[in-house]
């Protein structure tokens, strides 16, 4: 990090804060605080549904992804664009016509008050470790390829985020998002084209595609069906369309957003053109991360790009045999290297045999480089079991601190802290609203007048950021359980989805079939988890089977009706 | 349902002026968001049989 790059990281930082409490000043009522008082255009709407869903990790692995992987992961979100006209035929008119605060609050009104405090719950639960995550991943990316304490850097993150959130509510919120995006959109396209510059002279753009094609990381669509595969074109259209009407249907997070839509109008532009943006803007991030594959194939890559697993193994008693085999890469790799620019020499030629005989030994080549690193990585994990051998996160990053140029390596750090201040103030302002909503409003201080509830709503904001900054301060010492949460979140969405469904379509089913559907649905799901391959993309699609079939049984066998339930309960 | 839910409540501040700003109906919006869809799923097919 040079002077340019701290001064263009520390200005972009203080500029989001800045902007965050200057935009949101004015909340005299939780109407504003909490729902930016329903006057936000929908180009606010959507690049803050955009920011919101686009975590640090997006930003930091997804590169990573393209370049282990391939683009293949692109698929994922095919099934994005149908949840957005879903959601927007269904769910924007109702909750906007109904005024909710909370898309839970929708619950009780159209089911019973237990349903609306089972699913605060959830989201309670799951957000709420999803955030400690949502600042603990980046942070420890961030420490690890900078040098820092991943004290610092959490620290960063939690407390400017908490500055503007606590201040502003939603309004600075989406703003920041607005504008966090924003930066977040120039620098990724200054890295792609900055790392497509960085190619040799001799190799064009086309060449680095035909380079990243004939190493198949431009495998875009795979129309094979396969349950245990995770990324395919089915699972993607199907699987993803389930996880994104979850995440956007029935997550407080992305439901607030779009509540603070001054219309439907407005909320319905802000989905529609996050499902009209999301997948060209993934395409760009996961070839930006095939671009720097192809630049590591013409530079010679390391063996492993943790620095800190690295260092350590030079370190230990194995450092030698890790050495030995790190020159065996570099010898390997510049082999590769030397075969590739030959194919490419025989594509402007035109020779179509030498072509496949120079494709055959590349695909030799390349099995041999990764035997080798699988090697190096044997030993590393035979070094420390405990060593995480996946450096698909450092990748991208420690690309960027190496080889961009100055002040720009400042811009890429301060995308990824603005993408980690958008998904946690997000979060915060989504955890903050149903704390006092759905639980503190409804269930403990019913009358109270709203400048006690603005200053409850200021307090739930500031203790969920010190919750976030404390989970990530301790994350480190909780080792695989930091996966198991991650896990645990994408455990609920079929649930949740399922119940908000049966709200939506199936209006003779009643709030008690839901109740006790949902516990079925959960532990079909949980079941599916521990004794299934099942990828988990599925899980969304069995849960909302699940609930949706046993409440509908349900309501069969008890006889009972949805909306005269509904009509004899108190709404909040 | 829908389109009716927007011109019912005036509170919401929509009318049937302001069913989409971009398009004359939401309905051609949908396809037209479903088509772009469609679009980059067939280019990213082309895209990737035609460099590798």
């Amino acid at each position: 990090m040079r002077t340019l790059d701290w001064i263009v990281l520390v200005a972009t930082l203080l500029s989001i804060v800045l902007y965050g409490i200057y935009k949101g000043r004015g909340s005299r009522n939780i109407r504003g605080y909490l729902l930016a008082d329903k006057q936000m255009k929908w180009y606010t709407v959507a690049l803050s549904i955009m920011a919101t869903q686009a975590s640090a990790i997006t930003f930091t692995s997804t590169p990573g992804q393209a370049y282990v992987d391939g683009m293949r992961f692109v698929q994922f979100y095919f099934g994005l664009p149908l949840a957005m006209v879903i959601l927007s035929v269904t769910a924007v008119p109702i909750f906007h016509r109904l005024g909710v605060y909370t898309a839970y609050e929708y619950l009780e009104h159209r089911f019973d008050l237990k349903t609306r405090v089972l699913t605060t719950i959830i989201f309670l639960i799951s957000r709420g470790l999803a955030t400690g995550i949502t600042i603990y991943a980046p942070s420890l990316v961030l420490s690890v390829i900078l040098g820092w304490d991943i004290r610092i850097t959490s620290s960063i993150i939690g407390i400017a985020v908490i500055i503007y959130t606590v201040f502003g509510g939603v309004k600075a919120v989406n703003w920041t998002d607005f504008q966090q995006m924003l930066i977040i959109m120039f620098g990724m396209l200054a890295a792609l084209i900055t790392t497509i510059s960085l190619l040799p002279s001799d190799v064009s753009f086309i060449d680095a595609l035909r380079v990243g094609g004939v190493s198949g990381k431009l495998n875009l669509i795979d129309f094979s069906f396969d349950l245990d595969n995770r990324y395919n074109f089915w699972s993607g259209l199907v699987g993803g369309m389930f996880v994104a009407l979850a995440y956007f249907g029935t997550d407080q997070s992305q439901v607030q957003r779009y509540l603070t839509g001054q219309s439907i109008t407005q909320s319905r532009l802000g989905l529609l053109f996050n499902g009209l943006a999301k997948v060209p803007m993934q395409f760009f991030i996961l070839l930006l991360g095939a671009m720097v594959f192809v630049f590591y194939q013409f530079e010679r890559p390391p063996v492993f790009f943790n620095p800190v697993e690295k260092n350590r193994i030079e370190s230990s008693a194995k450092g030698e045999e890790f050495k030995n085999v790190e020159r065996q890469y570099a010898t390997a790799a510049e082999q590769h290297s030397f075969q590739l620019k030959s194919y490419l020499e025989t594509l402007r030629s035109g020779n179509e045999n030498a072509q496949e005989n120079i494709r055959a030994e590349l695909r030799e080549a390349s099995k041999r480089v990764g035997e080798i690193k699988a090697r190096a990585l044997q030993i590393v994990k035979a070094n420390d079991p405990r060593a995480d051998t996946n450096d698909t996160n450092y990748i991208f990053l420690s690309f960027v601190v190496k080889y961009l140029p100055v002040g720009l390596v400042g811009l890429v750090l301060a995308c990824i802290f603005a993408a980690s201040m958008s998904s946690t103030s997000g979060e915060l302002s989504a955890l903050a609203s149903c704390s006092i909503v759905d639980v503190y409003k409804r269930l403990i201080h019913k009358e109270a007048n709203e400048s006690h509830y603005l200053f409850v709503s200021r307090i739930a904001m500031a203790l969920w950021g010190i919750y976030g900054i404390a989970f990530a301060q301790y994350a480190s010492t909780l080792g695989s359980l930091v996966e198991a949460v991650n896990i645990l979140g994408s455990l609920f969405y079929g649930t949740m989805l399922g119940i908000f469904l049966l709200a939506f379509y199936f209006k003779s089913v009643g709030g008690t079939a839901t109740f006790w559907s949902a516990f079925v649905g959960e532990a079909v799901v949980l079941c599916c988890f521990w004794f299934t391959k099942i990828s988990w993309l599925w899980y969304n699609v069995v849960g909302c089977g699940v609930v949706i079939g046993v409440a509908a049984l349900l309501n069969i066998l008890t006889g009972t009706t949805g909306r005269g339930e509904s009509q004899t309960r108190p709404y909040n | 349902m829908n389109e009716e839910l927007q011109t019912q409540d005036p509170k919401l501040g929509t009318s049937q002026y302001d069913a989409s700003l971009f398009f004359k109906s939401w309905r051609r919006l949908y396809i037209f968001v479903l088509s772009e869809l469609a679009l980059l799923i067939f280019l990213f097919y082309v895209f990737m049989k035609f460099f590798s």
